[in-house]
């Protein structure tokens, strides 16, 4: 009796097979062949930040992501996830499979039939492969909003993918419509970190509406290779100072302005005296899970205070 | 002491706070920014209310030039008192387990008891300078054949790592506070806030007071226990004197800069190498010595890789581990 | 220290067996085999006990349970012990090279060669690393021995000291490059290579199993087979002469061999501090006896630590993992302090 039912499930899953994982092969950044299922139903992801971010945005169904702990009141969460989208490991059926290294066996009890992870995660490829297929991002190579883009084009999420490019379209054109951005400067740090200013060339989300919507940026930031940041020494900061500056505290950690300021104020006493933005009272202080992310969310938020800011009937710069 | 040899060190002595007081105009008058000398003795001797230059001369760099010169005499102390007193050549704050236990403590203190910028940083370092260097001698004095040079230097090394191992787990487990801690963790002097400078300083100066004053014992001190008992030195007092004060200057190098290593190695060797051994002249050369080399140091870390720009401490250590390894070959 | 003496022929040969040296080794293999069980059944996973049993003999009740089991819990535990062993090896060979009893790997340069090269690529390359680190990682440490050992052994004369320091040394110097990446390179990078600095068995597979077997299987066999002269050695140098030993062949053997076998451990999982140091005190404070037994005993006590901690790293706070390193320093040191101050009237090596 009991050969007969193995033999019948090794009959019904042999012809199930191809319906059920239909697959097809893509090849990730690290240049490994990859078989993928083309619709999967159970994603794993190893980056809270930089990939279960963009999937819960797409729609994507996520069983499982490495997540942080809070300094705050210990709970575990998604950064930025939690502030940009609302999805949470309570509110939601994805499982917190641990921080860096991840737990691999939570990963596995979490059945998902593909995993996402990055080179600079500490999990080894192979064992990921023997859970489920996994696909291998390197930041290096594919830059973060690109990695967005794969992830919804192996997630079939595109569609998704389309309507939030569109929307980030129209709100940009608003923009530029009724902002003359290209006569305004904008000075974006991510903030002071012993005895330097750190920059990007294009921060986050916040960087990329700046730069999407053509605003003039201090040549110290235009001059880091794409996808690159660095730290400007204090000596340097009038090269940052613009029409107006943005400089970002940690929200996750429950800080406000006035630790942006603190930090500043460390690496340069004084600092507001030597940034006109500052004397003049455009120096802005905001939050940095917003400012920072890689998703569509804050891209749209980006957008709407950049707006709030510039469109007023007599707007700055002039 | 002849007249004309005192009259000699003295004016190498004058001669040696001159050439730090070269090194501190040389380091204020460079940086990422290229400022004209002129306009650096402008903002040295007469400054001007928003002159962006002066604020970055006097706010920038001259506070960082104390930094490196206080840190640099007080390791440089600490390193000659424990050589001294020991009469171990290779000891110092770092390779005996006090820069850890201190940086441990100052971790600890920052991250659970948030005292970023207070009175307590010293104190902390201190508590911690104290801890490690009774792990240290306890594990040394434990092992066969007692404290000597080579199993504190063991057991320094161990209790360095087992500290270092601790610091790790707290780093991984709080991702986030890796970020924050990793250039305080390297020994660095960029970014350091003039409150906490403020709060060691009363700690650096007690601790360069009795290192001058119980210079003359450390010396007889450094001849063999029973020479200094039959000179008619309290042994264990100016023991006790000089572990205080050498917890004292390193919980102030900590409390600034973090841990720099191999500067209270180095630096009493080269001292040494020109003035003897007495200790009344190597304690105020090696501070003044030590100054002048973490300032250059500093100086070299900016400049070597500009615009990016190393910790102090990990170049005291490369400068310092070299030093370490000839010292090996050339004594033993 | 019990010994029971057989005479044989007349009471012209008596063969002394350290009767409590041999149960303490029994002792440990069976707590080695009750940890290996127990991790075999313990995970994130749910598995019930008689699910691994079943997958154990060929009948895993889903495909993840077989790969759980066998890919992940069964070459991670096997990776740990072998790990535990080889270092714990390495530091008592060390700590009789050297007639010191606080030597360890670290001092070989051993971990601070693989720490750099490993950092160095895990940040500037991490797209390389991600596959060759192991090997990377043991070039490294090979490199790092090789200019220590080269620097100490130029002159004649108080070598083991010089030995000992010139490690420190350059240990030190290694070490500053490595702290300059992590403090100034990619904060992701420096993470994800701090990780695997506290020493983990968490990526363990396999492929690390299988080459840490080949290793015991030709380094085991010729240190046991070294005893003679580790035993000779740990006397002086005169005595080891005298006992027609070459002392500086035999040494650089020795010493060779301590750095291979902790080479091959650290590139499977990363430098984890202290089992050297520890686990051959904790051997010898557990049973007296000669020094091939003692080896023995110290390879099962190393083995018996890093297995525990792994196990407790990965199951105590899931699915937060705690890397198995952290534990050995942390709950080693402290042993460690409390054990050479209770030896401290007994005289050791």
């Amino acid at each position: 009796m009991r050969l007969l039912t193995i033999a019948a499930a090794v009959v019904i899953a042999a012809f199930a097979s191809p319906i059920l994982a239909e697959t097809r092969t893509i090849t990730d950044d690290l240049g490994r062949q990859v078989e993928i299922p083309v619709d999967p139903q159970a994603i794993a992801s190893l980056d809270d930040l930089r990939l279960t971010l963009p999937l819960i945005e797409l729609g994507a169904p996520v069983v499982a992501s490495h997540g942080r702990i809070s300094r705050v009141d210990s709970s575990q969460y998604i950064r930025s996830a939690d502030i940009l989208t609302g999805a949470s490991f309570e509110n939601s059926n994805i499982a917190f499979i641990g921080i860096e290294p991840v737990d691999l066996e939570a990963l596995a009890a979490a059945e998902p039939d593909l995993i996402f992870t990055l080179v600079t995660s500490n999990a080894d490829a192979d064992q990921l492969q023997a859970i489920a297929p996994t696909v291998v991002f390197d930041e290096d190579i594919t830059d973060r909003f690109a990695i967005y883009d794969r992830l919804a084009e192996m997630t079939g999420t595109e569609p998704r993918l389309w309507v939030l490019k569109d929307r980030y379209a129209k709100q940009l054109a608003q923009l530029t419509r009724l902002v003359d951005t290209e006569s305004i400067s904008i000075g974006l740090i991510e903030g002071g970190s012993d005895g330097a200013i750190a920059i990007e060339h294009t921060f986050g989300s916040l960087g990329r509406v700046v730069r999407d919507a053509g605003f003039i940026q201090p040549d110290v930031i235009e001059e880091i290779a794409p996808g690159g940041r660095a730290a400007l020494s204090a000596e340097l900061l009038p090269l940052l100072d613009s029409d107006i500056m943005f400089d970002t505290y940690r929200g996750d950690r429950a800080e406000g302005p006035e630790n942006a300021h603190a930090r500043m104020e460390e690496v340069f006493p004084g600092y507001c005296e030597a940034l006109t933005a500052c004397t003049e009272g455009n120096y802005y202080r905001i939050p940095r899970d917003e400012a920072k992310a890689i998703s569509y969310n804050a891209l749209s938020a980006m957008t709407m205070m950049l707006l709030t800011i510039l469109s007023a009937p007599a707007p700055v710069g002039e | 002491m002849t007249a004309t040899r005192t009259i000699l060190t003295a004016s190498g002595f004058w001669l040696c706070v001159a050439g730090v007081g070269i090194a501190f105009l040389w380091h204020i008058s460079v940086g990422a920014k290229a400022i004209p000398l002129a306009t650096v003795w402008e903002a040295l001797v007469a400054p001007q209310e928003g002159v962006f230059d002066h604020v970055v001369v006097r706010e920038l760099r001259m506070p960082r030039a104390i930094f490196a010169i206080s840190v640099g005499a007080a390791l440089a102390v600490a390193g000659a008192l424990m050589q001294g007193v020991t009469r171990n050549p290779l000891a110092e704050p770092g390779i005996l387990g006090l820069l850890a236990g201190a940086t441990f403590a100052v971790i600890i203190g920052i991250g659970w008891f948030e005292l970023a910028g207070t009175a307590y940083v010293p104190l902390f370092a201190a508590i911690g300078a104290l801890v490690g260097a009774a792990l240290v001698w306890t594990i040394a004095g434990a092992a066969p054949g007692g404290a000597t040079p080579l199993t504190l230097i063991l057991s320094g090394a161990a209790v360095s790592g087992f500290l270092y191992a601790i610091e790790s787990a707290a780093l991984l487990l709080n991702e986030d506070a890796f970020d924050d801690f990793r250039v305080w963790l390297s020994g660095s002097l960029a970014g350091r806030d003039m409150g906490t400078f403020l709060w060691a300083l009363p700690w650096f100066a007690a601790g360069l007071i009795a290192a001058m004053v119980i210079a003359r014992q450390v010396t007889a001190l450094a001849m063999g226990e029973e020479t200094a008992a039959g000179l008619g030195v309290d042994t264990v007092r100016i023991k006790f004197i000089a572990l205080a004060a050498v917890i004292a200057l390193t919980a102030a190098a900590v409390s600034i800069a973090g841990p720099l290593g191999f500067v209270g190695l180095v630096i009493p060797h080269v001292v040494r190498l020109f003035l003897g051994s007495d200790y009344r002249l190597i304690v105020p050369f090696s501070a003044v010595v030590g100054a002048g080399y973490v300032v250059v140091v500093d100086i070299a870390a900016r400049v070597v890789l500009a615009p990016i720009e190393i910790s102090t401490g990990i170049v005291t250590t490369m400068l310092g581990a070299p030093v370490f390894i000839w010292l090996v070959r050339a004594r033993l | 220290m019990s010994m029971a003496s057989l005479e044989g022929l007349g009471g012209r040969v008596a063969l002394q067996v350290p009767l409590r040296a041999l149960s303490v080794a029994v002792a440990l293999a069976a707590a080695i085999l009750a940890v290996l069980v127990w991790s075999l059944m313990t995970g994130s996973y749910d598995l019930s006990r008689a699910e691994v049993i079943d997958t154990l003999w060929g009948n895993p009740p889903s495909d993840t349970a077989g790969t759980v089991v066998w890919e992940f819990r069964f070459p991670r535990t096997l990776t740990a012990f072998m790990v535990g062993a080889f270092l714990a090896l390495s530091g008592a060979t060390l700590q009789y090279v050297t007639r010191n009893p606080l030597a360890d790997p670290s001092l070989v340069g051993v971990s601070q060669g693989a720490a750099l090269v490993v950092v160095t690529v895990t940040i500037l390359a991490p797209g390389f690393g991600f596959y060759w680190r192991p090997l990377l990682a043991f070039g490294g440490s090979l490199v790092v021995a090789a200019i220590i050992l080269t620097i100490a052994s130029s002159r004649r004369g108080g070598e083991t000291l010089r030995f000992i320091l010139t490690g420190i040394g350059v240990a030190a110097l290694i070490s500053s490059f490595t702290q300059t990446l992590l403090t100034y390179g990619d904060v992701d990078g420096a993470l994800a290579a701090l990780t695997w600095l506290a020493g983990s068995v968490h990526a363990a597979g396999w492929d690390e199993a299988t080459w840490l077997t080949v290793t015991a299987m030709i380094a085991v066999p010729a240190l046991l087979a070294a005893a003679r002269p580790l035993a000779a050695i740990r006397f002086g140098e005169e005595v080891a002469t005298s006992l027609g030993i070459r002392v500086v062949a035999a040494r650089r053997g020795l010493v060779g061999l301590a750095v291979g076998l902790a080479a091959t451990a650290v590139a499977a999982v990363g430098p984890m501090g202290f089992v050297g140091l520890v686990a051959p005190h904790l051997a010898r404070r557990l049973a007296h006896s000669g020094v091939g037994l003692h080896l023995v005993l110290t390879a099962l006590t190393g083995a018996l630590m890093v297995g525990l901690a792994d196990l407790v790293g990965r199951a105590a706070f899931a699915p937060v993992q705690v890397p198995a390193g952290l534990f050995t320093a942390i709950i080693g040191v402290p042993v460690f302090v409390a054990l050479i101050l209770r030896t401290q009237a007994r005289s050791q090596l």
